[in-house]
């Protein structure tokens, strides 16, 4: 029951104060992803002129 | 045994032979997860995208999962209590038929166009980088601890319910269901708790769920009363199953998170580089896990012989 139990209590325990040091949440953090998205449709909508310009 | 190509009485043969089909095995399982690992990243973006991907991805890998176990339990022993003479051939036809929907499908899918020309960093940098994002520093420490939980937890599940509670079998398929079922249900609720609560909150309450489920089977789930035993365990097990279970789905979300904040330092999509690194920790954490197991329970058996207990009536507990 140690082996089964107790050592997975005290992983998830320390797991846990981890987690509560984990940086990426809030507005700031979704503002952020927000931009992201943004540079990700400006990465293809480039992709894609550039391929229409050597297609022409 | 047919696919063996050595002699099995050589015992040094046998084990560099296994050794040496474990390795290739990992090696080529281990490209594949890594593609794999990327896929889920590019295809989902938001926290709710990934996590109904995460959803679907592990409910298809417990339907793998129960595939491979009815397989093995049909398969494995023949009717005189040997090997089944039709193992190999399911085996065999098994792998042909995943193998073929693996490779199938690595035709289908597609990254997206323009990453492809994307100028990538160098080895040392890009390794070097990784170390320098302390979310994902953090992340996978918490990797660390919640992939030594997975593995005992699937690893000592069999010895817990067949050694400890020792229930007839149509109870345990019975529990086992409402446990399954349990889960299912609290899968419905997460996206709505990720909506209100946010990833790391939910992410936070699904490991206190686990603790108190952990910590509960530790107080109650013993050999207290044989023939009721499965009663006793079988609210802490639906607290591990649920709080556990629901990690496994929040997880690769959290690691995505620490991949686009990598983005946003260096400009570049990165999943591969974090996905071989992250092999460098769960690996480790996978045999750690098997390890401490297997010592906790020889060391009590241990002691249990000098004490002179039986060991065929003894609980591995």
């Amino acid at each position: 029951m140690i082996s089964f139990a107790l050592i997975p209590v005290i992983s998830l325990v320390i797991a846990a104060v981890l987690m509560y040091f984990w940086p990426l949440h809030g507005p700031e953090w979704d503002k952020t992803k927000e931009e992201l998205k943004q540079i990700h449709l400006e990465k293809e909508k480039a992709f894609l002129q550039e391929l229409k310009k050597k297609e022409l | 045994m047919p696919f063996l190509l050595i002699d099995t009485n050589n015992e040094i043969a046998l084990f560099v032979y296994l050794l040496v089909i474990l390795l290739a095995f990992d090696t080529v399982y281990t490209f594949m997860s890594s593609a794999n690992f990327v896929l889920g990243y590019e295809i989902a973006f938001t926290k709710k995208e990934r996590a109904n991907l995460s959803i679907y991805a592990n409910l298809f890998n417990a339907i793998a999962t129960g595939i491979v176990m009815a397989a093995t339990l049909i398969f494995l022993y023949g009717q005189d209590g040997g090997t089944n003479p039709m193992l190999y051939p399911a085996l065999f036809i098994l792998s042909m038929i995943t193998t073929t929907v693996i490779i199938t499908a690595s035709f289908i899918v597609k990254e997206k166009p323009y990453l492809k020309f994307e100028e990538p960093l160098g080895l040392k940098e890009g390794i070097m980088l990784c170390f320098k994002n302390k979310p994902w520093l953090i992340a996978s420490f918490v990797t660390f601890f919640t992939t030594i939980t997975n593995t005992i937890l699937l690893t000592g599940l069999l010895y817990y319910i067949t050694i400890i509670l020792t229930p007839p079998i149509p109870l345990v398929i019975v529990a086992l269901l409402g446990i399954f079922a349990s889960f299912i249900v609290f899968i419905g609720l997460l996206n709505k708790m990720l909506e209100k609560y946010g990833l790391k909150y939910t992410f936070m309450i699904c490991i206190t769920i686990g603790i108190i489920g952990f910590f509960s089977i530790f107080f109650i789930g013993w050999n207290i009363f044989p023939g009721w035993n499965i009663y006793f365990a079988f609210i802490p097990l639906i607290l591990v199953a649920v709080g556990y279970g629901s990690l496994s789905i929040i997880n690769p979300t959290v690691t995505g998170e620490c991949i686009d904040y990598d983005e946003k330092e260096t400009g570049k999509r990165r999943e591969v580089t974090y996905g071989g690194i992250g092999a460098l920790i769960t690996k480790p954490a996978i045999s750690i896990a098997n390890a401490l197991f297997l010592f906790m329970i020889e060391f009590f058996v241990l002691i249990q012989m000098q004490e002179g207990d039986n060991l065929l009536t003894q609980n591995w507990d």
